[in-house]
This record gives C-alpha cells, sequence and structure tokens, in this order.
C-alpha cells in the first residue's frame, strides 16, 4: 500500500518521472539552500565610515546615557569579569546599558523602548548598484534606487540594503562574499527550520514560456552534503497549512524563471525571523548546470519584525553582535520606503531584496496515510 | 570414484579454474583438491566469534540493554568468507587487551544492583563476603550460555574458588564475582567455538560432532548467537541426536523470528560488508556519499534479502532482479527518487520505507545497488574491473587472480583523458598490453555491464560527455544493459550452486571438502527442485547427518604440556 | 614466545594479598628492564598519558589545515607557530558533527559530540567524556584519576562521567600546585609502594584461564594449537602487564617538583590567559613526569571565546560575528589574531611536555593529547571541518606527522581512534550521524 502511493506522487511531482507527459505540465522543485540580504557591496558605499563594533558601540551608548568616563572605564573592564554569569545579569554593569532608556528620570528597558534613548546615529549606505527590483514602478530618475548589478534594471528599491549597506557584519559583495552575520543566522536555523519550496510548472521548462511558481513550505529541514551544503535531490512532504501555500505568475526568459504576485508569506523561526511578509513581491532565478540555480526573492516588508528579529535578544545583541539596537531603530523608521501609515504619515514598510540559492528536491504532497501506515520499524533509523 | 571421475579433468581446471564458464564451484572445489591437496572427512574446527556472536550471545543473556562491543580483532576472510577465516584466526596481545577491557566493562554492567534481581538465580547470605554456594549457582547458569555448555567440574570449582578468594579480598561478594565471570569472557572457550566430536553410533567406525558442538554448529549458523536454553537442553537429553529431536530443533530455529540475524549474518560476510568500515569516496567528486549513506547502503540490502527470502520465501535468484527494496530519504537522494521522511523533524532522517521500481528501471536486483557498486569502485572512479571481479567470486565462485607487480596504472587512473573519455576507452587501451588482456577479460567484459552507476551509486549515461555502452557477453549469454545483465547472473548456472556452497563453508566454518562433494552435490540438487527457497536449503543442510560429520580424531600428539 | 608457567604465581600473589606494602620485586620481573633502566626490553615503556587541550573559536578555514594530506605537511598559516612540533602531531581535517535535526546550540553541540559522541537532549543522560572512556583504561591507578585546568577564571570543563555533571576546572595555577605538590605529594620514587589490591585479586584469577590451557588444547591440530598458542602467549602478556602494574613502579628520573607559583591576575584578558595557562602547562607536564596522574583536560579558552584585551568590549567571540571580512584576502584579521593565540597556547602546552626528558625520548612521546575546539567556522557556528590536532605517540602506539583529511564524516572517528590506540575496547563510538566504527587506521602504529 504505502509502495504503491510513494509511486503515485512521485509521479506528479517529480520532473524525473516522465509518465505524466500526456497532461504536457511539468514541474521542477527546488529548495532555497541559502538566503541572505542581497549585498552588493562597493568600496565606495559608505562615505562616512562604517558603523563602528561593539567596544565603541558601548562607549558611545554609556556616554549618550550621561554615564561618566570612569564607570565607563569600570564596565568595559568588568563586562566580562563575572564568573558564571554575564554582564545582563550582572547587578554592576548589566543595569549601565540594559537599563538605559530614561522617561521622567526612570530607567526603562532601551530595546523595547528605544525612542526614549538619544538616537546614536547610523550609516546607511549609498551607491549606483544594489540587487533587487523595481517596485514601485519610478524608473531610474527616482534618485532613492540603484541599478542591479546583474539585471541592469534601473529604479531597483532596496532599502535593506541601504539599512546594512556600512554595518561590518553585513558587508559582502554576493556572490562569492558571503554576509557574516546572515549567513551566522541562516547555517543555524536550517538544521532545524523546515525547508522553504519552490516548485515552477510549465507546459515545457526546457524553453521560454508562462510559468506559474509556489512556494511552500516543507515539514522538515533539509540535509547537508559532505560539504556542508543543502544536499539535492531530497524529498519533502509540503505543509498542507493552506498559509503555507502561496503562488506567483511569471514566465522563462532567456532560461531565467521570473514571477511576480502580490502577496508572499513564508513561515520562519523565531532564531531567525518569524515570517516573512512580502507585499508586491518577486522572484527571479537562473539554473545553472550543476541543477542549482541563484536569484533574488524582493518585495516590501513591515520594518518592526526586521527590528525584533535582533532586539528580542536584547543586551546579547549588542554584547555579542555589536549592533546598536537604538541607532538600528532610528535608522530602520528613516529608511522605509512604503505603506505610510495613515495616521502619523510614517511608512510601515521597507524595500528589500534578497539572495537566494536554490538546489533540486522533491516536493510532494503530504499523505497522512502514509504517516498513519509507517510501522514503528520504518522509522527506527539505521542499527 | 569422484576422484577417479576428477582426476581426468584436473590439469584444465587446475590451470584456469576461472576460465571454465559453466564449471560449478564444488567442480572446481574438487578437481582443485584432487590435484594434490589432502582432502578426507573434515576435522572440527575452532572458530574466533565474530563481533556480531559476541554481542549477541551477551545481549541473549542480559537480555539487551547493556553496551557490548565485539570487534577488537580485524576480520580475517578466507575463502571469501570471515566464517572460514575465523577458524584460522588468533587473538593477538593488542586484541586481547581490548578483550579483557570489554570483559571488565561487561562483567560489572551485568552485575550492576539494577539487574541482579532479574540476572542472579540467588543472593549471597552477605553482599560483603563470599558465597560459595551463590557463586557456584551464578557461574554455572551464566557460564553454560558463554561456553556453550555445562561447566566441567573442574571449570566450575576454579572459578568458584577465585570469586570467593576475590570476594573476601575486596570485600565484596560481586565484585569476586565480576572478576570470575571476567575471566569467563577472557577465557578460550567463550571467545572460540571448538568443536568436539564422538563416534557416530549410527555409522560404526565414523564420528559426528558431540551433541553440544552440533547445537552451536545449528545456532550460530540459523541465529549467529550461542544455544539457547532449549537447544542446550536437548543436547542434554540426546534429543538433538535423534532424528526426530533434530527436526524438532531445526524447525523452531527456522520457524524463530531469530533466523533473521542469521541471514543477515551470512549475506553481510558473502557480500564482504565489514568493508564499509573501511570505505569512503572522494567528498570533491561525490559530496552526496556521506556517513549516512555509508551506513544505511548494506542496510538497504540486508533489508532487500531479508524481505524476498524470509518474508515472501522467494526464489534466491530473482535477489538479482527484484524490483522491491527499501530506501531511506538518503538513499532516495543518490538513486534520485522521491523518499518523504516520516520521522519527526527533530529526528535523525533514517526511517525505512519499501520501495518498488517501475519495470525496466535500470536499478533492480541488489547487484544494482550503492553496497555492490560503490562498494566495489574506486574512491574517485567507477571500476569495472573491481565490480567484474567481485560479480564472479561474490555470486559465482569464480576466482579471479590478481594483477601482477608493477602494473602501470596511469591510463585508468586519468578519468580527465582528452582522448579516452569513458572507462571502457581506458580500459580498452589498458588492456591492450598481453600482460593483462587475460584477466581483464574475465572481469571487465561484465563490470562494464554496470557502468551506468558512478563510484558513489549514482545512474548516469554518460562519461565525460560520451554515451556510455552497457552491453558484453557474460559466458556465453550476451547483455545490453544493466538489467539484461543481472538477468543473465540470475540465469547463471554457477549462481545457485556458489550459494549453495558458500552457504556449507559458512555453515561448519572452513572449505568443503572432497569427502562432502556428494552432500554438497545433493544439497544443490534440492535446492534447484524446491525451487531455490533459502530456507528449505537450510533445513536440508541442518537435517543431514552429513552437516555434523567429521573425521576421527587425530592420533594423540606426542607433545603433552 | 615461550609460556612460562604461572600456577604458581596465582597461590604466591594470593598470599601477598594480605600485605599492605611490598617493596620488594618479584624475581623473574627483573629480566625484563633493559641495559639503561629507561625502558622495558619487551617494549613495554613508561605509563601512557592522556590529555585534552581546549580552545574556542576554532579557526577560519583554510588558514589552519595543511595543504598536503599525507605526510610532510606545514602547517595553515594561522597554525605556523606549530611547524617545529608538527612531526610529533596529527592534523584531522574536514569532519564535522551531525545534528540530525536537533537545534545547532551554538558553541555546545560541537563540544557535546567532539568528547561525548553525540547531541545531548533535555533529559538526556550525558555520555561520558572520551577522557573518561580512556581514564578507565588507563588512570586508575594515580593519585588523581585526572586533573582539569581552566585558564580564563571560570571553572569549566568537558569531562564528565556517564551522566554526572561536568569536573570543574582549576582557575588558580597556586592552588593547583597546592593540590598537586602540597604536603600530600606522594613521591613516586620514595621507598615505600603499596600495590593495588583489585589488580592484585585480578591478576590472580587471570591465571584460571592460562591454567586451563592443557585441557583447552587437548586433541587439536598441529595449525590449531598454534592458533591457541597464540592466544595463550596474549593471555600471558596481560598477565605480565599485571605483574607490572604490582611492581613497585620503576624511578620515574624525570620527576621533579617546580617552584612554588605567587598567584597572578585571573581573567579573559589575554595576557592573564597566556601567562595562567604557561603556569598550568608546567604545573600538569610535572604533575605527569611524577606520575601524580596519567589525564589531564586543559580548557585554554571556553567555546565563546571571552578572550581580549584589558578595557575592550570586543572579544574573541564578538570579533568572529561583527568584523567585517576583508574582500580581497577573504579574513577576519582581529580574529585571525586572537586564533594565532590559541596556537601559541598549544605550542606552550605541548612543549612543556616535551621538554622533559625521559631518557633518548620525552614526556611528550608517553602523550596523546587531543587538541580541538567547538566549531568550524565561529562566523557562522558552523559545524563542518572542525579543526583536530592530537600531539604525541603514546608510547609508539601512534604515528604522527600525518594529515588525514575526510570531508563530511563525523568526528567522532577522531575520538574512536583515540579510544582504541589507549586501548578502551570501543568498535564503535557515538550516536545517530555521529556514530561511527571507522577507525583512522593511518594514525594507528
Amino acid at each position: 500500500m504505502i509502495k504503491s502511493k510513494i509511486l503515485g506522487l512521485a509521479v506528479c511531482a517529480s520532473l524525473f518521472c516522465g509518465a505524466q507527459a500526456v497532461q504536457a505540465r511539468e514541474t521542477k522543485s527546488f529548495i532555497i539552500s541559502e538566503f541572505y540580504p542581497a549585498m552588493y557591496s562597493e568600496a565606495d558605499n559608505c562615505p562616512e565610515g562604517l558603523n563602528p563594533l561593539a567596544n565603541e558601540q558601548f562607549r558611545k551608548a554609556l556616554e549618550l546615557a550621561g554615564r561618566s568616563e570612569e564607570e565607563i572605564k569600570l564596565f568595559l573592564t568588568d563586562l566580562y569579569k563575572n564568573p558564571g554569569a554575564g554582564a545582563a545579569t550582572s547587578a554592576v554593569v548589566g543595569p549601565m546599558i540594559s537599563e538605559r532608556a530614561r522617561f521622567e528620570g526612570k530607567a526603562y528597558n532601551p530595546y523595547i523602548n528605544p525612542q526614549l534613548v538619544p538616537d546614536p546615529g547610523w550609516k546607511a549606505a549609498v551607491g549606483r548598484y544594489s540587487y533587487g527590483f523595481n517596485l514601485d514602478g519610478r524608473g531610474g530618475d527616482d534618485k532613492a534606487s540603484f541599478e542591479d548589478p546583474e539585471s541592469h534594471e534601473r529604479g531597483v528599491n532596496n532599502q535593506l540594503f541601504r539599512l546594512w549597506g556600512c554595518t561590518q557584519n553585513h558587508i559582502a559583495k554576493l556572490p562569492g562574499e558571503i554576509p557574516n552575520y546572515p549567513s551566522e543566522a541562516w547555517e543555524v536555523v536550517i538544521e532545524t527550520m523546515p525547508v522553504w519550496l519552490v516548485s515552477v510548472t510549465g507546459q515545457d521548462l526546457s524553453k521560454d514560456g508562462d510559468v506559474v511558481i509556489s512556494v511552500d513550505r516543507g515539514l522538515k529541514h533539509g540535509m547537508r552534503d559532505a560539504h556542508g551544503h543543502m544536499r539535492p535531490d531530497m524529498t519533502y512532504m509540503i505543509d498542507p497549512d493552506p498559509k503555507a501555500h502561496n503562488e506567483l505568475r511569471g514566465k522563462i526568459v532567456d532560461g531565467e524563471v521570473r514571477a511576480e504576485g502580490d502577496a508572499l508569506f513564508i513561515r520562519g523561526d523565531p532564531f531567525f525571523q518569524p515570517e516573512f511578509n512580502f507585499s508586491k513581491p518577486k522572484i527571479r532565478f537562473k539554473l545553472g548546470h550543476d541543477g542549482k540555480g541563484h536569484g533574488l526573492i524582493g518585495g516590501y516588508m513591515p520594518w518592526l519584525p526586521l527590528y525584533w528579529q535582533h532586539a528580542s535578544h536584547q543586551f546579547i545583541t549588542e554584547q555579542l553582535r555589536g549592533l546598536d539596537v537604538v541607532g538600528f531603530y532610528n535608522a530602520l523608521r528613516r529608511l522605509a520606503d512604503y505603506d505610510p501609515d495613515p495616521v502619523t504619515g510614517e511608512n510601515r514598510q521597507m524595500s528589500t531584496a534578497w539572495w537566494i540559492e536554490v538546489v533540486p528536491a522533491f516536493a510532494i504532497p503530504y499523505d497522512p496515510e502514509l504517516e498513519r501506515k509507517a510501522s514503528k520499524d520504518q522509522l527506527a533509523s539505521t542499527p | 570414484m569422484l576422484l577417479r571421475k576428477f582426476a581426468v579433468v584436473t590439469p584444465v581446471l587446475a590451470a584456469a579454474v576461472w576460465a571454465l564458464p559453466l564449471s560449478s564451484p564444488v567442480q572446481a572445489a574438487e578437481a582443485y583438491s584432487a590435484a594434490g591437496q589432502v582432502a578426507d572427512l573434515p576435522q572440527p574446527t575452532v572458530r574466533r566469534l565474530t563481533p556480531s556472536q559476541y554481542k549477541n550471545i551477551l545481549t541473549d543473556i542480559t537480555g539487551g540493554g547493556i553496551a557490548v562491543e565485539g570487534k577488537f580483532e580485524p576480520d580475517v576472510r578466507e575463502g571469501g568468507l570471515v566464517e572460514v577465516g575465523n577458524g584460522q584466526a588468533s587473538i593477538s596481545t593488542t586484541g586481547m587487551e581490548r578483550y579483557s577491557a570489554a570483559a571488565l566493562l561487561i562483567s560489572r554492567e551485568i552485575l550492576d544492583e539494577s539487574r541482579r534481581a532479574t540476572l542472579l538465580p540467588c543472593a549471597p547470605a552477605s553482599p560483603k563476603h563470599s558465597d560459595d554456594k551463590c557463586a557456584r549457582e551464578v557461574l554455572s547458569k551464566i557460564g553454560k550460555f558463554l561456553f556453550r555448555r555445562p561447566l566441567s567440574e573442574n571449570e566450575l570449582k576454579n572459578r568458584v574458588s577465585v570469586a570467593d578468594m576475590a570476594a573476601d579480598k575486596l570485600g565484596d561478594f560481586y565484585g569476586g564475582l565480576r572478576l570470575a565471570l571476567a575471566s569467563m569472557l577472557e577465557s578460550p572457550q567463550f571467545l572460540f567455538r571448538r568443536e568436539e566430536s564422538e563416534p557416530d553410533p549410527n555409522r560404526p567406525g565414523e564420528y559426528r560432532l558431540t551433541a553440544y558442538s552440533k547445537a552451536s554448529r545449528l545456532s550460530f549458523f540459523l541465529w549467529d548467537s550461542g544455544p539457547d536454553a532449549e537447544l542446550l537442553a536437548a543436547a542434554e537429553s540426546g534429543e538433538l541426536h535423534k532424528p526426530k529431536g533434530l527436526q524438532n530443533q531445526v524447525d523452531r530455529l527456522l520457524a524463530s523470528p531469530r533466523l533473521e540475524a542469521g541471514i543477515r549474518a551470512f549475506f553481510t560476510d558473502i557480500m564482504h560488508f565489514d568493508a564499509f568500515e573501511a570505505l569512503s569516496k572522494d567528498a570533491t567528486i561525490y559530496p552526496q556519499f556521506t556517513a549516512d549513506v555509508v551506513r544505511d547502503a548494506p542496510e538497504q540490502t540486508l533489508r532487500t534479502i531479508v524481505d524476498h527470502l524470509l518474508t515472501h520465501n522467494g526464489d534466491y535468484r530473482d535477489l538479482f532482479v527484484t524490483p522491491n527494496t527499501f530506501l531511506t530519504p538518503i538513499l532516495g537522494s543518490i538513486y534520485k527518487v522521491p523518499v518523504p521522511d516520516l520521522a519527526d523533524n527533530d529526528s535523525p532522517d533514517r526511517s525505512w520505507q519499501p520501495f518498488k521500481y517501475a519495470e525496466n528501471d535500470p536499478r533492480a536486483g541488489i547487484l544494482s545497488q550503492i553496497s555492490f557498486v560503490a562498494l566495489h569502485s574506486h574512491e574517485g572512479r567507477s571500476s569495472p574491473t573491481l565490480r567484474g571481479k567481485a560479480l564472479r567470486e561474490l555470486f559465482l565462485c569464480q576466482k579471479v587472480p590478481d594483477p601482477p607487480a608493477n602494473v602501470d596504472f596511469t591510463l585508468l587512473q586519468d578519468t580527465s583523458n582528452a582522448k579516452l573519455r569513458t572507462a571502457r576507452d581506458r580500459l580498452q587501451a589498458h588492456a591492450a598490453s598481453p600482460m593483462c588482456a587475460g584477466c581483464h577479460k574475465i572481469t571487465d567484459n561484465i563490470g562494464l555491464g554496470m557502468e551506468n552507476f558512478d563510484s558513489s551509486g549514482q545512474y548516469r549515461t554518460t562519461e565525460n560527455g560520451v554515451p556510455i555502452q552497457p552491453s558484453g557477453v557474460l559466458d556465453g549469454v550476451a547483455f545490453s544493459d544493466v538489467p539484461s545483465l543481472a538477468k543473465a547472473i540470475r540465469n547463471h548456472r554457477a549462481a545457485p550452486s556458489c550459494f549453495v556452497s558458500r552457504m556449507h563453508s559458512y555453515g561448519v566454518g572452513r572449505a568443503s571438502t572432497r569427502a562432502e562433494a556428494p552432500f554438497i552435490a545433493t544439497l544443490q540438487k534440492e535446492f534447484s527442485a524446491d525451487g531455490y527457497r533459502v530456507a528449505d536449503l537450510l533445513r536440508t543442510m541442518t537435517l543431514s547427518p552429513d552437516f555434523y560429520r567429521v573425521a576421527p580424531p587425530q592420533l594423540a600428539s606426542a607433545e603433552t604440556n | 614466545m615461550i609460556i612460562k608457567k604461572q600456577f604458581t604465581r596465582r597461590k604466591m600473589l594470593g598470599g601477598m594479598l594480605s600485605g599492605s606494602a611490598i617493596s620488594v620485586a618479584l624475581p623473574f620481573l627483573d629480566c625484563f628492564l633493559n641495559n639503561n633502566g629507561t625502558a622495558l626490553a619487551d617494549g613495554t615503556d613508561l605509563p601512557l598519558c592522556y590529555g585534552t587541550w581546549f580552545f574556542g573559536l576554532g579557526y577560519m578555514p583554510g588558514r589552519w589545515e595543511p595543504k598536503i594530506v599525507g605526510r610532510n605537511y606545514s602547517m595553515g598559516v594561522d597554525c605556523e607557530a606549530l611547524n617545529p612540533l608538527k612531526h610529533k602531531m596529527n592534523v584531522f581535517s574536514g569532519m564535522k558533527c551531525f545534528l540530525d535535526g536537533n537545534p545547532n546550540v551554538v558553541h555546545t553541540s560541537g563540544p557535546q559530540v567532539m568528547f561525548g559522541g553525540q547531541i545531548t537532549r533535555g533529559g538526556d543522560r550525558a555520555p561520558a567524556s572520551l577522557d573518561t572512556i580512556i581514564a578507565e583504561q588507563i588512570g586508575t591507578r594515580t593519585r588523581f584519576r585526572s586533573l582539569e585546568v581552566s585558564c580564563i577564571g571560570l571553572p569549566m570543563s568537558y569531562t564528565r562521567r556517564a551522566g554526572a555533571a561536568p569536573n570543574p576546572g582549576e582557575i588558580s595555577p597556586a592552588k593547583l600546585y597546592a593540590r598537586i605538590f602540597g604536603p600530600d605529594f606522594v613521591d613516586p620514587n620514595a621507598a615505600d609502594f603499596k600495590p593495588d589490591t583489585f589488580t592484585m585479586v585480578r591478576r590472580s584469577v587471570l591465571s584460571v584461564v592460562s591454567d586451563e590451557r592443557n585441557d583447552f588444547v587437548k586433541g587439536l591440530g598441529a595449525n590449531d594449537r598454534q592458533r591457541m598458542d597464540q592466544y595463550f602467549t596474549s593471555i600471558r602478556e596481560l598477565e605480565q602487564q599485571l605483574d607490572l602494574a604490582l611492581q613497585k613502579p620503576k624511578p620515574l628520573a624525570a620527576c621533579t617538583i617546580p617552584q612554588k607559583q605567587e598567584e597572578l591576575p585571573i581573567g579573559a584578558v589575554v595576557e592573564e590567559v597566556m601567562s595562567n595557562h604557561k603556569l598550568f602547562a608546567t604545573l600538569l607536564a610535572h604533575a605527569l613526569a611524577c606520575g601524580q596522574t596519567q589525564v589531564v583536560n586543559v580548557m585554554f579558552s571556553q567555546a565563546v571565546s571571552n578572550l581580549r584585551h584589558e578595557g575592550n568590549a570586543d572579544t574573541h567571540h564578538v570579533l568572529t560575528h561583527e568584523e567585517k571580512v576583508d574582500p580581497v584576502t577573504g579574513v577576519q584579521p582581529k580574529v585571525s589574531w586572537f586564533n594565532q593565540r590559541s596556537t601559541e597556547g598549544m605550542l606552550n602546552f605541548l612543549t612543556a611536555l616535551d621538554s622533559i626528558k625521559e631518557g633518548d625520548a620525552t614526556l611528550l612521546d608517553r602523550c596523546l593529547i587531543f587538541l580541538t575546539t567547538d566549531v568550524g567556522l565561529a562566523m557562522n557556528h558552523g559545524l563542518e571541518n572542525v579543526p583536530m590536532f592530537t600531539a604525541g605517540k603514546a608510547g609508539g602506539r601512534m604515528k604522527t606527522g600525518i594529515h588525514y583529511s575526510a570531508k563530511g564524516d563525523p568526528v567522532t572517528r577522531v575520538g574512536l581512534t583515540l579510544q582504541q590506540v589507549m586501548g578502551a575496547p570501543a568498535s564503535v563510538w557515538g550516536k545517530d550521524g555521529n556514530r561511527t566504527a571507522q577507525t583512522i587506521s593511518e594514525v594507528v602504529a
């Protein structure tokens, strides 16, 4: 029973089975194996220099909080000197940073109330090139826009690149250079986060023509190969939750898949970012000879989740990643470029572009019967 | 009779045993023996326990739950079988150190407070002092399973006295018992399966195995472990020497789920799966060939075999063509077929699922599996020669000579040679040398038929952009691709006879002798008549007195110690 | 090898058991000592020693591994300082820790696999650490079963018995000095010697096996008899090992008591760590040379290495995550500087062992030191290609001067090999993806 079911599924879901050729539609599936802010860093991005590292961040934060030079020195000396406990729990040095917000003379948590702390400033990137898409429909005359170095599309909106472009652990020129912190988060999270599946369906995928792109979430995390990359040709069942399913429409043009839609929702992971909620999403990717492909997913997304991705770790973010959370908050607000709040007029969303790599996979529909019928022996691992 | 008959063909066979396309292995073995070897009735064997036997015996005694390992010495392979090599192997100093360290750890586990109530038949009067009676009870109970027979009075007395002595010195009854138990786990009676013989009253002048040796031969053969209580009782009562008693026990052993362990051990041995311990592939060329694949590949084949031969009582020969197998998600990624993972997201991803290949899929039969094509390949490229050699030696019992020394392999190794882009081209260039041509003709012709599988076991249709031509001829039968090659092996006359001969050698722990040739010939005939059912073969073999027949004891050695 | 009669030895030892201090060697053992008294004629040398040397945050890929696999390698650029000792070391590259769907608990999952062979989840009984498995074989008869030190002011270690909490690491060299060389110090060369009761009893019990030889070989053919002779020779050698353990150990000529140390500042500032580590290295080397222990565990820096400069919050760990990667070299320069301090620490530790001469060899030669870390790439907490080194020949049991690479294989292959080299009866080690039966036979002598 199980046997035939698996085979049945294989036929519908896989490119490698040609049995459904009668219907003359084929599907190729992939998992997203890399996903980073689409950084294209160049030497002239930061005329005012880079955002400083933790040591300077702390010094500046404490100065802004009105601490004396002596207190600052004490803080920097004692920060890591408390056996068994981080500074966050230390009665002496913890409050200096984690209670540096002030309102009516009282101390407050600066991560929850960043608006109560003086803005330490944030250096954002400038430049001609950035990966991305023209999301607002305005052309290359729009001074706030970039030119995509790969597609050479002009009028590209990617404030996410501007946001991170002068931060040391994000600076990278993809492909080849990989942004440091985003790759840390991604590499850790893919060990457990169910895969993101992308399936392309069309008449004949070897030729240009109309296609439908499904973006789904799988039920299991990806597996790695001997190099530590995501392993190709693994099989993933699709999460039956309707919210996990998206469809975009588009074309294959010169071998490149391009598609767009109204909305795209991908569930992430709390460690990383709980969800990615794109407005006006666009996707493009091109396959290489090894069956893998790379490209972009872009669109507007609310900036508040981007803030919480870092602020939720509170002092740890500042201590271990050298990111000034308050400066980051103010930068997000300043750089947001879409969806003004009807009351305040402040933009609630930000244009983004994310670099993706895809590797081939089998995506098959979830079948509760398979799980129900699987014997204990089947679920056991190899002795 | 036999002697005369084969003496005639000997010169031909001795020259090129492997080259005779249709010679049965038995004929070959007999002829080889007749060519000058002394091959009378076989002597009883002294076999070192295999790691799995060591482990299984202790698991049987304790009911599991304790960490037991048994691999403390490298395997020795003789005549294609580790089980035969173990009849030649001893224990080195380094190996003994490990056996001894294991003995101390295992004896401590067995006597752990949490297990005493279930495992031990008695408790001492005081846990701080020796207790002669209780020590005797424990040691004779456990000792019977370790030595696969009751301990002699002398053996028991020695151990009880050291247990007592040690308990008093250490001030700990269980500490003393532990050391006595450890000494059993270090003793030759446990580590070696020494078979003993006695005169056979049914065949005056002839000898047979004693009832306990017979019980061991049966249980190690069928269950890959020592005899259980019932089998030992049948030996003790003499039932095992009576045809009805033997039949009861054989039927019981064959009907038990533990037969699977025996079948697994046998195929692990004949298919050289021990070599997986040293198998690796060039990760740059085959990044998908990870440690998970190495772990799952032999298991896939063993599951296929157990399912086909035991669960479905299938024809042995169909193992070479069966489309049914079992896969894990990881193996699915090598075979490029969808195998969903049913385990939870936070579990290791190796759940097994039955899988059936479509008709005419090139992947059918155990020889298309990673456990064969990847095991018999080089690290960075496939090897028609290794595969052809393995195919002949493992499944057809045809001996392929090793290559002579000082052969230049450069042509073969250079897979980026612009002119010689496929393995076929490279081998043809290499084997153009007359020194190499003879053997390569034997191996490559069939090995090239499997070139559609690269060294990692992935299917391919081209090599370096050139289409692979998998056609060839196997001992007169033409094939055009992997399925037709598999079919040719399935229908090869030597396949079932080789299997019977290997199984016999495995069971008796040595090469079959000339005197056993008629017995093996009978087994082969019956195997064929029964439709090549392995359970039937095991039954026929183990019910026959010939399976237990041994030579009279050798003259007492002048050397006494 | 001639099988000696040993029936009487059992009785003799049995009789000796009631005695407490034995200062007279059993006569026949004399012949095992060679002329200069530095080694035993049959190759059995001074006691084996094992050590773990842990450093946090590894190295950047490509900057530690030798380019050449096999012999005649040179260390990668951040490990160049080790080149003078490379002939006494091995390098293991390419191997990884498998998570099997468990979250990467950053800086924790790696050491779990490296030392315990498995990912330990909440509620799991923590497995025994590698060093305690080995100590079970070699370290049961010394004054200290093992000694743990931590150079960063935090009493950490990765050493634990199964199910137990980790042993605390000593953070003060002065206190370690007092513990080893204080009033309780046992001079290994003192006249008094008390043999271990358990070993005595065990030796006595083992002779039951050899006593049964005659019965067992009766009636065997010549070939089988020869095989059994080899087995009984192995038993005999086992007995000899126990006999040796019951003798007053031969003098540890290299044992000297080091200078007493004053307490220095303890903390995570680089200079403090380096100087305290040097003191620890000297003390541990002397403790090994004086037979006080056979197992040492050093935590040079913890997994989330907080090594830093005075008054600077940019710790080694912070820098791995925030420092810009140089687009030309692909290197984080400040991180590389800290990584080179790990190398310097290794060099200091191994030199401390190697500078104690024992006849023609050094203390390091009878040691096996496993030097490893928590990650393959600290920047993203990668568990691929985790750096591993060994130093020392384990008294001739280990080959050295080899770079072994096995991309994608579990790191537990190294742990399994070390156990086997040190005599532990392990044929497999680890769990799930980290389970392995593949010994690295290339480094086993």
